[in-house]
C-alpha cells in the first residue's frame, strides 16, 4: 500500500508528461507568460492523449473476485449510526434514511453533510459511526489510522456547472464542451474569458460571449475537490506538477471565489456571472432550477459526454477491473467512447473495530442493506440523485471489508 | 494559631503589644477575610483564564511558527494536499504544499472592521440625534426597540441575508455605479500607483505633523485646514485605487464590510441613545436659552458630551467587528490565496478563514497549529486595537483636549 | 409703584410701561403640567430697566413663572400656559413670534453654571455667530470685551481656547453670564444665579446685577431674601401659583400690605 501510492504520484507525472504535449505547453512557459500571447500554445488538444488514468494503475493486492455475504443480525437494542462528511452523498443517505427502519426498526440513520474532510476527520475521531466521502484516503491516512476502511455504497459524479448569460449553443448541443485541460488552464488563470479561442475551438457554431471566467473552488476540505482536481491532473501536466489532487490543494490565485459545500457552489455560481463550478450530480436538480448550464466533457476518446448513467457505467466497467482489496480506486478518465471522465465511488470511512457488538452489527445491516437492488440501492432512489449501483465485480471486496467490522 | 499571633506581635517593634482588641474592634473580621479570599479568586478568574487561553494558542502555534517563521506575513495561504508527500522544515512535518501567509487575512480584518465602524459610528450618531431631537417620544421608544431587536439578530441571519439578497444587489447596482463613479474621474488621483500614493500619504502626515507644530495664533486655523485637505487628498489618492476596476463577485470584502457596519449599527446606536438620553438637561437648555435650534444644541452641547462615551461604544463595535465570523465566512469569498486586486473582489479575515479551514485539517497537526497562530494573530490584533483605543479615549477625555469642540 | 393683590392688575394703566423695550407683562398666566396648574392666572408688569426680585416658598412656581417669559416651557411635553405674556409689548405666545429671535431678546442664566462644552472664547461668540449678530471679525474683541464686563477676562485670558470645566463654579457662572450678555438682551431671567455660589461670587454677581440693571429688565427668582432685599427694586411674592403681592422693595421688606408678606418677610413661613 505504501508502494502503491507514489506509484501513482509517479505514473500522473508521467501520464502529466504526455499530456504535456498534448496540452503544447510546458509550466515553465506558463509561469511568465500573458494569458494572450500564449493562447495559441494553450490550446488543448484532443488527439493524443495518453491513458493518464493515473490513479488507477493496478498495484497492491487486488480485491477479492468472490467473498461471502455480508453477515446481518438484528442489533439487541435501538442504534443510531451517525454519519457526516460528503455534501454530495449527504442527499442520497437522506433519501435511505426514511426507509431503512422498515428493514432494520432497531437501526437510524442519521447523516450531516460537513463535507468530505471532515466526514474522514470525524469518522477517524470516532466522533461518527460513518464518514461520507466522494475521496477514498491517502496512503497516509491508511497508515497512520490502521483499521480504517473506505468502503463505497454507490457510484457518483461530478458535473461541470457555468453562469455566462449571452451563450448561444449551436441547435442540438444541450451544453458547452469543456474539457479537463481547458478546465484546468482556467483554474489557472491561463485561460480568463469565455471568449477564448480554445474554447470556441471545442465549440464549433456557439456564441461566446466576451465575460471573464469566474472560477469557484470548495472552501472546504472535499471529495468533489479530491475527484474535480484529479481529473485536472489527468488531463494536465501542469496542474498534475503544481496543485495535483486533494481534498485541499494549493489553489492557484486565479481562483477568486470559493463556496462551503455543494449547494453553496450551486448559489455561488447563480450569483456570479461568468461563473464555472464544479458540482456533484446529486444536487444538479438545484443547479438547472439555479440556471446553470451543465457542460459535456471530453472524455478520453475524445467525446464529450454528460453524467448519464449509461455514461457512468462506461466508466465503471473500465476502471472496476482494477479494484485493490482497500478499495481505494480511482474511475476518473476512463477509457471507453462514453465514458464520463469525472466518476468515483461514493465511500463511507469506517473503523474495522467498533465500540459495541451492537454497533458493528447495524453498521453490516445497513452496508447489507444499502448494497442491495431490492434495499437501499433502489432504482428511484439512485437516480434521484444522478448516482448508480456499484458494479458486481466491486462487490466482492466491499462484502469482504464489511465482514471484517468486529464490535 | 494563637501561637503565631504571638509571635507576629512580639515581632512588632514599638510600644508593647495593646491588649488584644475584642473581636468587633479588630481591623479584619473572619468574614472580611474571607470575602477577601473569595473574591480574589473569582477576580483573578477571567485574567487567569485569559492567561491559559494564551498559552495554550502560543504552545499549540509553536509547531507552525517553526515550520514558517516570518513567513506568517507572506500574501499566500493553504492548508496543502493530504495526498502528496509531506513538506518538512524547521524539523516540522506539514502537508505537502502547506502555506501559511496570514497576510491578507490579517489586512482583510482590519480593513472590514474599519470600513464597518467608519461607516456605522456616523450613521449611528447621526440617527440618533435625528431621533431624539426631532421625533415624537412616543415614536422613539418603538425605533429604540427596533434598534434593541436589530442588535440580537444572530449574525447567521445577516449572513445569509447577505449572501442571498444584499450581495447580488451589490454585484448588480451598486458595485460597478461604484466603480464607475470612482473609476470615471481621473484627475481625482487613481492613476497614481498605489505605493506612490502611500509615500505621499506619509509626506501629508508629516506636512500636517510640521504645520501644526510651527504655526501658531491666527493662522493656526487656516493652516488646519490646508493639512486636512492635503490629508484628504492622499487619503483619497491612497484609497480610491481600491475602489476601481472589475467587479465580479456578489460577496467580496466591500459587501462584507457593508453588512459588518449594519451589523455593528445597532449596537453602537443603542449605547448612543443611551449617552444623549443622559446628557443634561441643563447643558442643553443653556444652548437653547440663547435661541440656539436644536441642530445647533446637538452639535454644541449633545456631541461633544458624548463624544468620549461614542468613542468608547465604537471600540465595543471594533472588538465585534473584529471577531465577526459567521457572517465574514458567508459573505466574503474566503479567498485565502493572495490580497484581493479590489474592493470588490472576495477575500478573507483572520476568523473566516479559521471558520472556513478548520474543519478539513483536523487530521493535519501542522495545519492546526497554522489555524490557532492565525488565533493569536486575531487576538493580538484586538489587544493592540483596544489598547489603542483606550489610548484615545484618555486623550480626548483627559485634561488637555476635554470635550472641547472646533467651534464654528 | 405697584402693590397690587392676586388678579387685581389694571390693564389699562399698565400698558405704557409694558411696551416700552425691556417691559415684561404677564397677564392671567396659567400654566399648567398636564393636570396640575402650576400657576393659578398671574399678572404682574415689571418695570423696564429695574431689577425684580420673585421669591417665595419652595414650589410656589417662581422658576415656572420665569420659564414662561422665554418659553423654555415649549420644550417640556405636557407643559401647557395660557394668558399672554409681553416682552417689550410684543406678545410672546403670538403668533409668528419667532423664539429664537425672543430668546435672544430675553437672556437667562440657570441655577448652576452650564457652560457650553466648548473653549472658553467659543462660549461667548457661538451664540452671536449663530444669531449672525458678530462677524467672524468682530469675534475676538466681543469676547474681550463681554469678559472684561463680567470681570473674568484677566482669569481666562491666556486659556480662551481651553475647556472652561476647569474654572471654578463661580467663575463658570460668569462665563455663562459673559455669554448671555454678548446678545446683548433686552431683559435678562436669572434662576436663583448664586445659589451653588461663594459668598464673594455671589457678591461680586449681585453687584454686576445692580450695575446691569441700568440698560436691562432683570427678573431674578431668589430663594434668598437678604439677596432680594439687596439687589430689588420690586419684589414680587408667590405662594401656590398665585401673586400675593408686588411692591417696590422697600415697601416688601419694611411695610408688607399682606399679612402672609409679613409673615414671610419675618420668617415664618418659607
Amino acid at each position: 500500500m505504501t508502494i502503491r501510492r507514489p506509484t501513482i504520484l509517479a505514473a500522473a507525472l508521467l501520464a502529466g508528461g504526455v499530456a504535456l504535449a498534448a496540452c503544447g505547453s510546458t509550466p515553465a512557459s506558463h509561469s511568465g507568460g500573458h494569458a494572450k500571447t500564449t493562447t495559441a500554445t494553450l490550446t488543448c488538444k484532443t488527439s493524443a492523449v495518453a491513458n493518464s488514468g493515473a490513479a488507477n494503475a493496478p498495484s497492491g493486492t487486488p480485491a477479492p473476485t468472490s467473498a461471502p455475504p455480508i453477515q446481518t443480525a438484528s442489533p439487541t437494542s435501538s442504534v443510531t449510526l451517525h454519519e457526516d462528511g460528503s455534501s454530495l452523498i449527504y442527499p442520497y443517505l437522506l433519501a435511505l434514511a426514511p426507509e431503512l427502519p422498515s428493514a432494520y426498526p432497531k437501526i437510524t440513520l442519521s447523516p450531516a453533510s460537513g463535507g468530505s474532510g471532515k466526514g474522514q476527520t470525524d469518522a477517524i475521531a470516532g466522533n461518527v459511526q460513518m464518514g461520507g466521502s466522494d475521496a477514498f484516503l491517502s496512503s497516509s491516512q491508511f497508515s497512520s489510522n490502521p483499521g480504517l476502511m473506505n468502503i463505497p455504497i454507490a457510484v457518483s459524479a461530478q458535473a461541470v456547472n457555468y453562469n455566462v448569460p449571452g451563450l448561444v449553443l449551436p441547435s442540438g448541443q444541450t451544453g458547452l464542451h469543456l474539457s479537463g485541460c481547458i478546465l484546468a488552464n482556467i483554474y489557472m488563470g491561463k485561460i480568463t474569458n469565455w471568449d477564448d479561442p480554445s474554447i470556441a475551438a471545442l465549440n464549433p457554431g456557439a456564441k461566446l460571449p466576451s465575460l471573464p471566467i469566474v472560477p469557484i473552488h470548495r472552501v472546504d476540505a472535499s471529495g468533489d475537490t479530491f475527484i474535480f482536481t484529479s481529473f485536472l491532473s489527468d488531463t494536465n501536466s501542469a496542474w498534475a506538477s503544481g496543485p495535483s489532487f486533494g481534498t485541499l490543494v494549493s489553489w492557484p490565485t486565479a481562483s477568486q471565489i470559493s463556496a462551503n459545500g455543494n449547494p453553496a457552489m450551486v448559489q455561488a455560481c447563480g450569483a456570479n456571472p461568468g461563473c464555472v463550478a464544479y458540482i456533484g450530480v446529486s444536487v444538479e436538480a438545484q443547479a438547472s432550477s439555479a440556471g446553470l448550464g451543465e457542460a459535456l466533457l471530453q472524455n478520453q476518446s475524445g467525446n464529450f459526454v454528460l453524467p448519464t448513467g449509461t455514461n457512468m457505467a462506461s466508466s465503471v466497467s473500465a476502471g472496476a477491473g482494477k479494484i485493490p482489496a482497500d478499495l481505494a480506486v480511482s474511475l476518473i478518465y476512463q477509457k471507453g467512447a462514453d465514458s464520463y471522465p469525472i466518476v468515483n465511488f461514493e465511500y463511507l470511512v469506517v473503523k474495522k473495530t467498533q465500540p459495541s457488538a451492537d454497533t458493528a452489527t447495524a453498521i453490516k445491516d445497513f452496508f447489507s442493506w444499502a448494497l442491495s437492488p431490492t434495499g437501499g440501492a433502489t432504482p428511484a432512489n439512485l437516480g434521484t440523485v444522478g448516482f448508480i449501483a456499484l458494479p458486481s465485480s466491486a462487490l466482492p471486496g466491499v462484502d469482504a471489508e464489511v465482514n471484517s467490522i468486529t464490535g | 494559631m494563637i501561637l503565631l499571633r504571638r509571635r507576629a506581635e512580639g515581632r512588632t517593634p514599638g510600644p508593647a503589644p495593646a491588649p488584644r482588641a475584642a473581636r468587633h474592634e479588630r481591623d479584619t473580621t473572619i468574614g472580611e477575610a474571607v470575602t477577601r479570599a473569595v473574591t480574589a479568586v473569582f477576580g483573578s478568574v477571567p485574567t487567569a483564564l485569559l492567561i491559559f487561553i494564551l498559552a495554550v494558542m502560543v504552545v499549540t502555534a509553536v509547531p507552525a511558527i517553526l515550520f514558517t517563521g516570518t513567513g506568517f506575513f507572506g500574501t499566500y495561504f493553504s492548508p496543502g494536499n493530504y495526498y502528496l508527500a509531506p513538506t518538512v522544515h524547521n524539523g516540522i512535518s506539514a502537508s505537502h504544499g502547506a502555506v501559511f501567509g496570514f497576510l491578507p487575512e490579517m489586512l482583510g480584518t482590519l480593513v472590514t472592521s474599519a470600513i464597518a465602524l467608519g461607516l456605522a459610528v456616523p450613521i449611528s450618531v447621526g440617527g440618533v440625534l435625528t431621533l431624539t431631537e426631532w421625533v415624537p417620544r412616543w415614536a422613539q421608544g418603538g425605533v429604540g426597540l427596533l434598534l434593541e431587536l436589530l442588535a440580537g439578530v444572530p449574525s447567521v441571519v445577516f449572513g445569509l441575508w447577505g449572501v442571498l439578497t444584499f450581495g447580488p444587489f451589490m454585484l448588480r447596482t451598486v458595485s460597478p455605479a461604484l466603480t464607475g463613479i470612482i473609476g470615471g474621474f481621473p484627475w481625482l488621483f487613481p492613476w497614481l500607483p498605489q505605493g506612490a500614493a502611500w509615500v505621499l500619504l506619509g509626506a501629508a502626515l508629516i506636512a500636517f505633523i510640521g504645520i501644526r507644530a510651527s504655526v501658531h495664533g491666527r493662522l493656526r486655523r487656516r493652516a488646519r485646514w490646508l493639512s486636512v485637505i492635503v490629508l484628504f487628498i492622499t487619503l483619497w489618492g491612497a484609497v480610491a485605487p481600491w475602489f476601481t476596476g472589475e467587479v465580479n463577485t456578489a460577496g467580496g470584502v466591500l459587501t462584507a464590510s457593508l453588512v459588518l457596519a449594519l451589523m455593528v449599527v445597532p449596537i453602537i446606536a443603542a449605547t448612543t441613545r443611551e449617552l444623549v438620553r443622559h446628557v443634561p438637561v441643563l447643558a442643553k437648555e443653556g444652548s437653547l436659552a440663547l435661541g440656539m435650534t436644536k441642530h445647533e444644541t446637538a452639535r454644541v452641547v449633545t456631541l461633544p458630551y458624548i463624544s468620549t462615551g461614542v468613542l468608547a461604544t465604537a471600540l465595543l463595535g471594533w472588538g465585534r467587528a473584529i471577531g465577526e465570523t459567521i457572517a465574514m465566512f458567508f459573505i466574503i469569498g474566503n479567498i485565502f490565496t493572495g490580497i484581493p486586486v479590489n474592493i470588490y473582489h472576495s477575500g478573507a479575515t483572520l476568523s473566516s478563514l479559521i471558520a472556513g479551514t478548520l474543519d478539513g485539517v483536523l487530521q493535519a497537526k501542522t495545519d492546526v497549529s497554522a489555524l490557532f497562530a492565525a488565533g493569536l494573530f486575531l487576538l493580538v490584533i484586538s489587544l493592540l486595537s483596544n489598547l489603542g483605543g483606550r489610548l484615545i479615549i484618555r486623550r480626548v477625555a483627559g485634561d488637555r483636549a476635554l470635550p472641547v469642540g472646533r467651534g464654528v | 409703584m405697584l402693590t397690587r393683590a392676586v388678579g387685581s392688575i389694571g390693564v389699562g394703566s399698565q400698558v405704557g410701561a409694558a411696551s416700552v423695550p425691556g417691559g415684561v407683562a404677564v397677564r392671567d398666566l396659567h400654566v399648567l403640567y398636564r393636570a396640575n396648574e402650576l400657576l393659578h392666572g398671574v399678572s404682574s408688569t415689571f418695570r423696564p430697566n429695574a431689577v425684580s426680585a420673585i421669591v417665595g416658598p419652595t414650589g410656589c412656581g417662581k422658576t415656572t413663572l420665569l420659564r414662561s417669559i422665554n418659553r423654555m416651557h415649549d420644550s417640556t411635553p405636557g407643559m401647557r400656559v395660557t394668558g399672554s405674556v409681553t416682552v417689550g409689548g410684543e406678545d410672546v405666545y403670538g403668533r409668528g413670534v419667532v423664539v429664537r429671535g425672543l430668546r435672544r431678546k430675553v437672556g437667562m442664566l440657570f441655577q448652576r453654571a452650564n457652560p457650553f462644552p466648548q473653549s472658553i472664547a467659543d462660549n461667548v461668540s457661538l451664540a452671536p455667530l449663530a444669531h449672525g449678530t458678530v462677524s467672524r471679525h468682530g469675534v475676538s474683541a466681543l469676547v474681550e470685551e463681554h469678559l472684561r464686563l463680567v470681570g473674568l477676562w484677566d482669569a481666562v485670558k491666556d486659556r480662551l481656547d481651553r475647556s472652561p470645566f476647569h474654572l471654578s463654579g463661580g467663575q463658570q457662572q460668569l462665563l455663562c453670564l459673559a455669554r448671555t450678555l454678548a446678545l446683548s438682551p433686552e431683559v435678562l431671567l436669572l434662576d436663583e444665579p448664586t445659589s451653588a455660589l461663594d459668598p464673594d461670587t455671589t457678591e461680586h454677581i449681585e453687584g454686576l446685577i445692580k450695575q446691569l440693571s441700568a440698560r436691562v429688565t432683570v427678573l431674578v427668582v431668589t430663594h434668598n431674601l437678604a439677596q432680594a432685599n439687596r439687589i430689588a427694586d420690586d419684589v414680587l411674592f408667590l405662594m401656590a401659583g398665585s401673586v400675593v403681592e408686588f411692591a417696590p422693595a422697600q415697601t416688601f421688606f419694611q411695610n408688607p400690605a399682606d399679612e402672609r408678606s409679613r409673615a414671610y418677610v419675618s420668617g415664618r413661613i418659607g
